[in-house]
């Protein structure tokens, strides 16, 4: 979902959010709400500040982030090991997405969310239950789009490696997955801010079930009445999902180097 | 070739599902797996029963009642309001330069993310949800209708321009309706965002509603009524989805039909 939304300049854009938390902290001052309610900008930006070296719950920002990016990844890489290959397979070979297409219909539309219960009755109260509810928002995203990727390949690219003897394995990994790599990284993509958005939801939902990760200090706040706390978790949350993204970004470009 | 290929294909999608179903039955009913882990179909049945004669005192309509009404109401009001912003940002250059670095703030935030924020502002009654509901649906609401404006060919609008078409009459007559198939995929996406984060709030906290189901039944370890609760999400969903697609072929005709 990368919608170019900006066709102005980096500063100017600053300058004008700058101008909406503005209107933030003057709508707070005028109207004299409380900070319980809406602090503004300034003791949000503070907030964010004390928490890189105060320690709440398990430990600082740090702790928090780094706990709730490696929850991501666990389920994310998984996703990504079981749903690349398995979209190609189904994308070659005919029977297997007959089989399986069906069975994924049926899971669709359960959101990845209400799989946490089961999740602990499986896994217990840890990581690896999340780290599934996280696998179950971005596998079927990466396995569509690696699906799609490789149907979508034209023809003669396959016929080329037929007729030049290869097997079927050579045409798997070194035409279908190359050719086919675009589309894939936008279903990682699509499928990280899935897992990003599910974990944020399983860490809420967990509660106090852990006592480390971003979502673990919304709730705090909320239950402590610092909706600084809160609001400033909110704006970490949406800088290191926009900087993940990023990143994917560039290992794309990478990897496609080749590409004209 | 082609009716074989079909019948094939009916054939190996049938027999995966019944696998599936009776491998289900078989582990469950030869107690291979515990109750806890995964229940048998003649427990979910019971926990239907339960749930139909009233879990925990409340009774069926009201988890129907309690969802759909914050669906509706915070998914139609995002949809007027993302839709109406997304179309004004597209169409004039001024309102996009104020608001689009707005969007850009808080478009990453994950919808569920609100949830906490929400119940600090509004409590955990019907204003909270629907205000999350709208949060989750506004964006993807926003983004497809500006979109969906800014992609409309060039040739369209000159065509009207020619033909002495004022601004007003080139957004109404012309605009709206070719950029209709994009903002309705947004729409579609904001029903399915909409339906998941209304589910993960009634998890966090509810007085009813599915996902009030799914919560109890998690912590008096019902595992059944977890299951009831997520095939009652699941079929929602799907419905919606459904309705949504028919409601959307016959009100726009011009709109590409899924493949």
């Amino acid at each position: 979902m990368s919608i170019k939304v900006h066709n102005f300049n980096w500063s100017k854009q600053a300058l004008i959010l700058c101008l909406w938390l503005a209107i933030w902290g003057l709508i707070v001052e005028v109207f004299k709400v409380s900070s319980d309610f809406l602090p503004n900008p300034v003791k949000v930006l503070e907030r964010i500040i004390t928490l890189s070296y105060e320690p709440i719950g398990a430990g600082t920002l740090v702790t928090h982030a780094a706990a709730s990016v490696t929850r991501l990844l666990s389920g994310f890489v998984s996703a990504i090991l079981l749903g690349v290959p398995l979209g190609l397979l189904m994308a070659y070979f005919r029977p297997i997405n007959w089989a399986l297409t069906p069975i994924f219909e049926l899971f669709r539309y359960i959101p990845p969310i209400a799989w946490a219960p089961f999740a602990l009755f499986w896994f217990g109260a840890g990581n690896t239950a999340q780290a599934y509810v996280i696998f179950t928002s971005a596998f079927p995203p990466i396995l569509i789009n690696s699906f799609l990727g490789v149907k979508l390949i034209d023809i003669h690219l396959l016929n080329a490696g037929l007729s030049l003897g290869a097997r079927t394995w050579t045409i798997l990994t070194e035409i279908a997955l190359p050719a086919a790599f675009p589309l894939i990284m936008t279903g990682v993509r699509i499928g990280l801010a899935a897992g990003w958005m599910a974990l944020i939801a399983a860490e809420i939902v967990a509660g106090t079930g852990t006592r480390d990760g971003l979502g673990y200090l919304i709730l705090q706040g909320q239950q402590q009445l610092h909706a600084d706390l809160t609001i400033g978790a909110m704006a970490v949350i949406s800088v290191i999902g926009v900087s993940l993204d990023s990143l994917l970004r560039r290992v794309e470009r990478h990897f496609s180097a080749w590409r004209v | 070739m082609r009716k074989r290929h079909k019948l094939l294909k009916n054939t190996f999608a049938l027999a995966s599902v019944m696998t599936l179903i009776s491998a289900w039955w078989g582990v469950t009913s030869l107690g291979l797996v515990r109750p806890l882990i995964l229940p048998s179909p003649a427990e979910v049945g019971l926990g239907l029963v339960d749930i139909w004669h009233g879990y925990l005192g409340v009774p069926f309509m009201n988890h129907f009642k309690a969802s759909l009404s914050v669906m509706i109401l915070g998914y139609l009001s995002a949809a007027v309001v993302g839709v109406s912003i997304g179309i004004g940002m597209a169409w004039i250059p001024s309102v996009d330069r104020l608001l689009s670095p707005l969007v850009s703030a808080i478009r990453p935030i994950p919808p569920p993310a609100w949830i906490p924020l929400t119940i600090l502002w509004f409590g955990i009654d019907l204003t909270a949800k629907v205000f999350i509901v709208f949060v989750a649906a506004v964006v993807p609401c926003l983004l497809n209708s500006y979109q969906g404006i800014k992609s409309v060919p060039v040739d369209l609008l000159n065509a009207g321009r020619s033909l002495g078409a004022t601004r007003k009459v080139l957004l109404m007559e012309i605009v709206v309706p070719a950029a209709l198939p994009v903002i309705l995929g947004g729409l579609r996406i904001a029903l399915g965002t909409a339906w998941a984060t209304i589910v993960a709030a009634e998890l966090v906290v509810s007085l009813a509603g599915f996902g009030f189901l799914i919560m109890n039944g998690y912590r008096n370890l019902e595992s059944n009524i977890v299951f009831c609760g997520m095939l009652a999400v699941a079929i929602t969903g799907f419905l919606m989805n459904f309705l949504f697609l028919r409601l959307s072929q016959k009100l726009v005709p011009w709109m590409p039909s899924e493949k």
